[in-house]
């Protein structure tokens, strides 16, 4: 055990002095900080600035209402059509509304443009009118009307809640964890896959080889490689912390203000995912050490992570159909199972059982592949420039090596 | 010339051999081409499961959904005449709804909340909801909680629907068809991705292929064969080549979806593919390959090891994530300066330039420009790497650092 800890602490070092290691640490977190940057920028850029005119006949609009908060549109009175098309003319205004005179009989208003003007100004002018027709009510009536209701979806079956229907970042929290996850198989594979080519390289295995087994020095260093992925993993979850944070309390982006985390599903999607990392990492400790191309090796790796997302290409069965053939199946296999599980929570609760099954799959998966990635390792150690094939693992050559 | 193609041909061969380069380049398109197959299959089926399952639904004589309610702050006193009778029942509470639901006596219950007027919280529970294909229309109950509040169920009527509003535009707009369709919102990224993937998936492939020859000592036989002109020149049209045939994976895709995908996949009618937007792709892509491919055969040159390039492949590729990136500005704003510098720089015009085609028709002056614009730095940078190429650097086997793959590069190492 002791030397096993040895070999994992080499790795761990020797990866972490890395100055690659600090670019990749960043990669993540100078992304979401990009990403949410962009997206509060485009949000200013997107803010409706619009002038709309009306002329009110019957006298209906009385008192004004502002704009709703980061919105730049006004309304502007002109005492005829005629004043007002030549403003439209003029680019003083986008649109204007003319009230009819019998407006209180048959509520009839008419909309000029040159171009359709944006939905919110449509929306302030009709909000100002039901203002104005409820004028002498209680404040708290009117504000209900202006703001609308709070609605919440409950779906008894999927023991799921929706804001209005819709799913919100809280939801899609389980996704974004099995999204970094896909990125961290991308980042470490490199590392997994070349675990072994320094030494191999340098010809100290033979040396090292003297000093303890195959299979205690392969799952040293997939371990060592793992206290990478889990600084790595450290690291890029506190930013997105730190990123949330900043998102809805300095930038005041909606969508990121008053986060309800479902901490069970989160709980879920980790229990399932530490062992599924645990098995990819193996089989990419045992690609490494089978295939002679580097560029192989680290393209591996990208088609893991590929397979990481096949769920994505599935969504619509998936959410259609939760607890479905396809959706359980996928859940059990291991390449598949950290974004199944994470979609699955957006639409139903996952049961219990079947996060234990699939982390208990992933889990013996990771130990067959550490088994036989030191048995890869062992058989391979002399061949060097050859491709290793399955079948001479476990040929009668592979038998005597180990003898 | 002849030694040329048969560096061309050789790279083309080594490189469409590795499985790992085939399966991920035209795999995935074709994975997406199965997926998209059985999407028009099952969705053609499930849109006459919906037609049949429409009449299983709980209707009252008047032909509405049968819901029910729960008021726990007893804030409707009143159903207006309107409401279809036998449409809301109301219940005394939670279970008494949720019996009924599970029952299928009701499609779905509200639960009115007791500060509803200050809270506005409104609970609407199904058994069954799809965020895909199910939509919340509480505007009816939300119409009668008005009602309740004003006392008065025309006043609330009217306030709910405001204006009946005649539109009269002075200038007749063109009818985009399919201006609201989930392709034409999709294609800008579509686009964008796929020349991102393309550029970066081919060139990448050089420098592993130099590095890799400079260590299993098969450069010092090519140099004594070919130029190094004729090297780079062969292993970047083969670059080129490998990214025109990923290209074509991904516009056989896209033209499977359009000719085939129909009412299945909401494909709007009319939509035509657009021509002049792949070709101008792949002349982009073209030059886009042959500046990162040198730029990346350049970082071979120098590096004894493709892991010792990590970092520096990350500087070298910077430009073009950036460009990807900042996609979402190019298709909010494209005749913004923003996406007209984008476009017109060589180093991000492949994915930006096309972004923009993609969205708005980009003057022609502008295309040409930054099609010039491309060749000549491709022209320039290919220059710049040849002079890599020099015997003693490929042979010195010297460590590698990212200042001197600069320096080097600007003909000063």
């Amino acid at each position: 055990m002791r030397k096993m800890w040895l070999v994992a602490r080499h790795q761990f070092i020797k990866e972490a002095s890395k100055r690659s290691f600090i670019l990749v640490l960043l990669a993540l977190p100078l992304f979401l900080v990009f990403t949410i940057g962009l997206g509060f920028l485009i949000s200013q850029i997107e803010k409706e600035s619009a002038t709309i005119g009306f002329v009110d006949h019957p006298g209906l609009l009385t008192r004004s209402l502002p704009a709703s908060e980061g919105e730049d549109i006004e309304l502007q009175a002109f005492e005829s059509r005629e004043s007002a098309i030549s403003a439209l003319d003029n680019d003083q205004i986008a649109a204007f509304y003319v009230i009819a005179d019998d407006y209180f009989e048959t509520q009839d208003v008419e909309l000029v443009y040159n171009e359709s003007p944006p939905y919110q100004a449509v929306q302030l002018f009709e909000d100002t009118v039901r203002f104005n027709l409820m004028t002498g009510e209680p404040d708290a009536i009117v504000d209900r009307m202006l703001s609308g209701a709070d609605v919440t979806v409950r779906v008894t079956e999927a023991n799921r809640e929706f804001a209005a229907g819709n799913p919100t970042f809280a939801n899609f929290l389980p996704l974004i964890v099995a999204a970094m996850i896909g990125f961290l198989v991308l980042t470490t594979s490199g590392y997994l896959t070349e675990v072994i080519v320094d030494e191999k390289e340098n010809r100290t295995i033979e040396i090292v080889i003297t000093s303890l087994s195959t299979g205690r020095m392969m799952a040293g260093k997939i371990m060592g490689a793992i206290g990478i992925a889990i600084v790595q993993l450290t690291i890029w979850v506190a930013f997105l912390v730190a990123a949330i944070w900043l998102g809805g309390n300095v930038l005041d982006i909606g969508w990121l203000q008053s986060i309800d985390p479902n901490w069970s599903d989160l709980l879920k999607v980790v229990i399932v995912a530490v062992p599924t990392y645990l098995c990819i990492a193996a089989l990419m400790t045992l690609i490494g050490s089978s295939l002679v191309d580097n560029q192989e090796a680290n393209q591996a790796g990208m088609l893991s992570m590929l397979f990481i997302f096949v769920p994505i290409y599935a969504f619509v069965p998936i959410a259609t159909n939760p607890n479905g053939p396809l959706a359980i199946g996928l859940t059990f296999f291991p390449a598949t199972s950290i974004t199944t599980v994470a979609l699955r929570s957006l639409v139903a609760e996952v049961p219990i059982w079947q996060i234990v099954a699939a982390a208990a799959i992933a889990f013996s998966t990771a130990l067959l592949l550490i088994w036989l990635a030191g048995r890869t390792f062992r058989v391979a150690m002399l061949r060097y420039g050859q491709r290793l094939k399955l079948a001479d693992l476990f040929s009668r050559s592979s038998k005597v090596i180990e003898t | 010339m002849r030694k040329t193609m048969y560096v061309m041909m050789r790279e083309l061969r080594v490189t469409l051999g590795r499985k790992s380069f085939t399966i991920i380049g035209f795999g995935i398109p074709l994975l997406l081409g199965i997926v998209a197959a059985i999407l028009i299959v099952t969705n053609k089926d499930k849109v006459q499961e919906v037609a049949a399952s429409d009449s299983s639904l709980s209707l009252s004589s008047s032909g509405q959904v049968v819901e029910g309610y729960v008021d726990e702050g007893d804030l409707i006193q009143f159903l207006p005449e309107r409401i279809p009778a036998g449409w809301l029942t109301e219940f005394d509470d939670e279970t008494a709804a949720q019996n009924a639901l599970d029952q299928g006596k009701i499609e779905a219950y509200y639960i009115v909340s007791p500060d509803y007027e200050n809270s506005g919280e409104l609970a609407y529970v199904k058994s069954t909801f799809s965020i895909i294909s199910d939509r919340v229309n509480t505007d009816t109950m939300e119409w009668i909680l008005l009602a309740n509040m004003l006392g008065d169920a025309e006043l609330a009527a009217d306030v709910w629907q405001p204006v009946k509003t005649t539109v009269t535009p002075l200038v007749v707009a063109e009818v985009d068809a399919g201006e609201d369709s989930w392709i034409v919102d999709l294609f800008p990224t579509f686009m964008t991705v796929m020349l991102y993937l393309a550029i970066i998936m081919t060139s990448s492939v050089l420098v592993a292929a130099v590095t890799d020859e400079k260590k299993n000592r098969v450069m010092e036989v090519l140099l004594s064969s070919v130029s190094t002109g004729q090297m780079i020149t062969g292993k970047l049209l083969a670059v080129a080549i490998l990214g025109i045939l990923l290209m074509l994976a991904w516009v056989a895709l896209f033209v499977f979806v359009i000719l085939f995908g129909g009412s299945a996949l909401q494909i709007p009618v009319g939509f035509s593919i657009p021509y002049d937007v792949l070709a101008w792709a792949i002349v982009f892509g073209f030059f886009g390959y042959a500046i990162y491919g040198a730029l990346m055969a350049g970082l071979g040159a120098l590096a004894p090891d493709v892991k010792d390039t990590r970092s520096a492949t990350f500087v070298v590729l910077a430009p073009l994530i950036v460009a990807y990136m900042l996609m979402m500005f190019v298709a909010t704003a494209p005749e913004g300066p923003m996406a007209m510098g984008l476009s017109l720089f060589p180093l991000t015009s492949p994915v930006s330039m096309i972004g923009r085609m993609s969205v708005m028709d980009v003057p022609v002056w502008q295309s040409v420009l930054a099609v010039v614009l491309q060749a000549a730095a491709a022209i320039l940078i290919v220059r710049l790497v040849i002079r890599l190429f020099r015997a003693q650097t490929l042979l010195s086997g010297q460590s590698f650092e990212t200042k001197r793959f600069f320096s080097s590069l600007l003909g000063r190492g």
